[in-house]
C-alpha cells in the first residue's frame, strides 16, 4: 500500500502542520513520534478504550479471584490456622496482588491486540531516525498534492512516498 | 488579577454565630458531663489542628517538586495555617486541665483501680517518658517548632509580593526552609499524634499509628483545601480555574483515599494477625464492643466512596462531584477521629448537642481564623510568584 509521509525535527511545527491537515480535511493515518506528544490524542480526536477495558477487568479479576480463593481456602480445603476463620482478611493483599496482575497482563495483550502487535512484526516503515529525534506524518497516497503543500509550508524536513509493509 | 480577598460581612456573622454557638454548647457541656466534654473538645482540636500542619505540608510539598500548577492557590494553605496558634492554646488548655480526665496514664489508681501496678505495669515502664512534666514541655517543642517553620514560609511569601525583582531569590529559600519544614514536621507530629491520640489508650501500642497520622493529616487537609478553592472560585476569586486545574486537585483525594485507605487496613489486619492480646483489645473494643457500623463506615468513606467518584475522567474534572468527594472524605476522617478517643472515655457511642454545638463551634473558629488571615495579604494571587503564569494558564490535553 502506498503512503504519503512528511518529516519535521519539531514538535511544534509537527503540531501546526496537524492544525493545518484538521482546517483542510486532509486525513491523518499515522503520526510516529520519538516522545508522547499529548495534544495529538486531542487534535486527531484519539480515544481509546483502554483505560475503561482496564477497569473492567479489575472487576472482573476481583470477582474470579475472589471466586478461586473461597473455593481452595474455604470449601474445598480448609485449614485450622490457629483458630482463624478460613474466610479471613488476609484475602484483601492477595486479591489486591492478583487483580493487579491480570489487569497488568490482560491490559497488555488488549493493546497487542489492539495494534496488531506480535513478536517478530516488521515495522510498517521505516525512515532514518524517526525513533530519534524526527517527526513523522503519514497520509493516504491520494491527498498527496494538499498535503505536499502543507508540509512545506509548516516548514517539514523532508517528504516522500514510501510503500507500506502489509 | 491583583484583587484582595474580602472578608464579607455574612461571612464574618456566619463565623461568629458558629463561634457562639460552640461556646455555648462547650460551656454547657462543661457543667453537664465533664468526660464527654474534654473528649469532644481533644477530638475537635486535634483534627482542626492537623488540617493547619496539614495545609503547611501540602503548601511545602509544592515547593519542594516545583509544581507550577498550584501556584495561584497557595493563598489557601498559607491562610489554613493562621489556626496553629488557636490550636496552641486549646492544647495547653487541655493538657493541663484535662490531662486527668482523658490520659489514664496521668492518673492510673482512678481509671485502673488500686491494684493498678498488676493490671497495667506497663505504665511503670513508660512512665519516664509518659509523666505530666514531659507531656507539656513536648507540647512547647512541638508548637515552637511548627510556629517557627511555618513562619519563616509566611515571611518569605509576605516579602515576595512586596518585592518583584527579588522573587526567585524568596522562592530559592522557601524551597529551601519547605524541606526544613517537612523534616520537622515528620519528626515533631509521630511523637505529637503519639502523645495526645495514642496515649488515650496508654496499654496500647502500634508504631504505624504515626505514620497514618501524618498520612490523614496531608489528605484531609488537601480536602479541605480543595473546599476553599472552590468556595472561592463560586465567590469569583479564581476565575482563571479550568478543568485541568480540577483534575489535578482530584488527584490529592484520590491518591490520599487510596494511601489512607492503605494505612488504615495494614494496621488493622497486622494487629489481626499478629493476634497479641494487648494489641487486639484496641480493635476488639472498637469493633466489636462500641460500634461496627461506625468502625467499618471509616473505610467505606475514605476509600470506597472517593476512589469510586473519582475513578472517572469526567466526574473527576467536574468541581461539584469533586467538592462532594471531599466531603466524604473528611466524614470519615471525622468519624475516624471519634473512633480514636470517644471509646476509652465514653464506653458506648454517643453523638448528641455536645459533639455537634462544638464541630460548629470549631468550624466557625476555623472559618475565621483563614478568612481573616486571607483577608489581610494584599492580593489573593501570589502576584510575584515565578510560577503564577504557569498556573493560570494550565492545561492537561484529554
Amino acid at each position: 500500500m502506498k503512503k504519503f509521509i512528511g518529516v519535521y525535527d519539531d514538535d511544534v511545527k509537527l503540531l501546526k502542520g496537524i492544525d493545518r491537515m484538521n482546517e483542510d480535511h486532509v486525513k491523518v493515518d499515522d503520526v510516529v513520534t520519538p516522545f508522547v506528544i499529548e495534544e495529538l490524542f486531542e487534535k486527531l480526536h484519539i480515544h481509546s478504550n483502554i483505560q475503561f477495558l482496564a477497569f473492567v477487568y479489575g472487576v472482573l479479576a476481583v470477582i474470579g479471584t475472589l471466586a478461586g480463593l473461597v473455593y481452595t481456602f474455604v470449601i474445598d480445603y480448609p485449614l485450622n490456622i490457629g483458630g482463624k476463620p478460613s474466610f479471613s482478611l488476609v484475602f484483601v493483599i492477595l486479591l489486591f496482588v492478583l487483580m493487579v496482575l491480570t489487569v497488568v497482563v490482560l491490559t497488555t495483550l488488549t493493546f497487542f491486540h489492539q495494534e496488531r502487535l506480535i513478536p517478530m512484526k516488521k515495522l510498517p516503515f521505516e525512515y532514518p531516525g524517526m525513533h530519534v529525534d524526527k517527526f513523522v506524518v503519514v497520509v493516504p497516497d491520494d491527498a498527496k498534492d494538499k498535503a505536499e503543500s502543507i508540509f512545506r509550508e509548516t516548514g517539514a524536513i523532508d517528504m516522500k512516498e514510501i510503500e507500506m509493509n502489509a | 488579577m491583583e484583587r484582595q480577598f474580602v472578608f464579607t460581612k455574612k461571612l464574618k456573622t456566619i463565623s461568629l454565630a458558629l463561634i457562639i454557638i460552640g461556646l455555648l454548647a462547650g460551656v454547657a457541656a462543661f457543667f453537664t458531663d465533664k468526660e464527654r466534654a474534654w473528649s469532644s473538645l481533644l477530638m475537635h482540636n486535634y483534627f482542626f489542628l492537623s488540617l493547619a500542619l496539614g495545609a503547611a505540608f501540602w503548601m511545602s510539598i509544592q515547593y519542594i517538586t516545583e509544581a507550577g500548577w498550584s501556584a495561584a492557590f497557595k493563598r489557601v494553605p498559607e491562610s489554613m495555617t493562621n489556626y496553629l496558634l488557636y490550636g496552641f492554646v486549646f492544647m495547653l488548655i487541655i493538657v493541663t486541665l484535662g490531662v486527668k480526665v482523658l490520659y489514664p496514664w496521668s492518673d492510673p489508681v482512678k481509671h485502673f483501680g488500686e491494684e493498678y501496678k498488676f493490671i497495667a505495669h506497663h505504665l511503670h515502664y513508660k512512665a519516664p517518658y509518659l509523666n505530666l512534666t514531659f507531656f507539656i514541655v513536648r507540647l512547647f517543642v512541638y508548637f515552637i517548632v511548627w510556629y517557627l517553620t511555618i513562619k519563616v514560609l509566611l515571611n518569605l511569601s509576605k516579602k515576595e509580593d512586596n518585592d518583584k525583582d527579588n522573587a526567585l531569590v524568596y522562592f530559592n529559600k522557601s524551597r529551601y526552609y519547605s524541606r526544613v519544614y517537612i523534616f520537622s514536621f515528620a519528626l515533631t507530629f509521630i511523637f505529637a499524634s503519639m502523645d495526645w491520640m495514642m496515649t488515650v489508650a496508654p496499654l496500647w501500642y502500634s508504631t504505624i499509628f504515626p505514620v497514618k497520622e501524618i498520612i490523614s493529616a496531608f489528605v484531609h487537609s488537601a480536602a479541605v483545601i480543595i473546599l476553599i478553592i472552590i468556595y472561592l472560585y463560586r465567590q469569583g476569586y479564581f476565575p482563571f480555574i479550568n478543568p485541568s486545574h480540577w483534575h489535578d486537585l482530584s488527584k490529592y483525594i484520590f491518591m490520599g483515599s487510596i494511601l489512607f485507605g492503605y494505612a488504615w487496613y495494614f494496621q488493622y489486619m497486622l494487629i489481626w494477625y499478629g493476634n497479641i492480646p494487648e494489641e487486639t483489645e484496641y480493635y476488639f473494643v472498637r469493633r466489636f464492643e462500641f460500634s461496627e457500623p461506625l468502625f467499618l463506615s471509616v473505610i467505606v468513606f475514605t476509600f470506597v466512596i472517593p476512589f469510586s467518584m473519582l475513578l472517572w475522567n469526567r466526574w473527576a474534572k467536574n468541581y461539584r462531584v469533586l467538592g462532594c468527594a471531599a466531603v466524604f472524605f473528611l466524614i470519615g476522617k471525622y468519624i475516624e477521629h471519634y473512633l480514636m478517643v470517644y471509646p476509652e472515655t465514653m464506653k458506648h457511642p454517643v453523638y448528641g448537642w455536645i459533639e455537634l454545638g462544638m464541630l460548629l463551634g470549631f468550624t466557625g473558629l476555623f472559618m475565621f481564623a483563614v478568612f481573616s488571615a486571607m483577608a489581610k495579604r494584599r492580593y489573593i494571587l501570589p502576584v510575584n510568584h515565578p510560577y503564577l503564569e504557569e498556573s493560570l494558564f494550565h492545561h492537561i490535553p484529554h
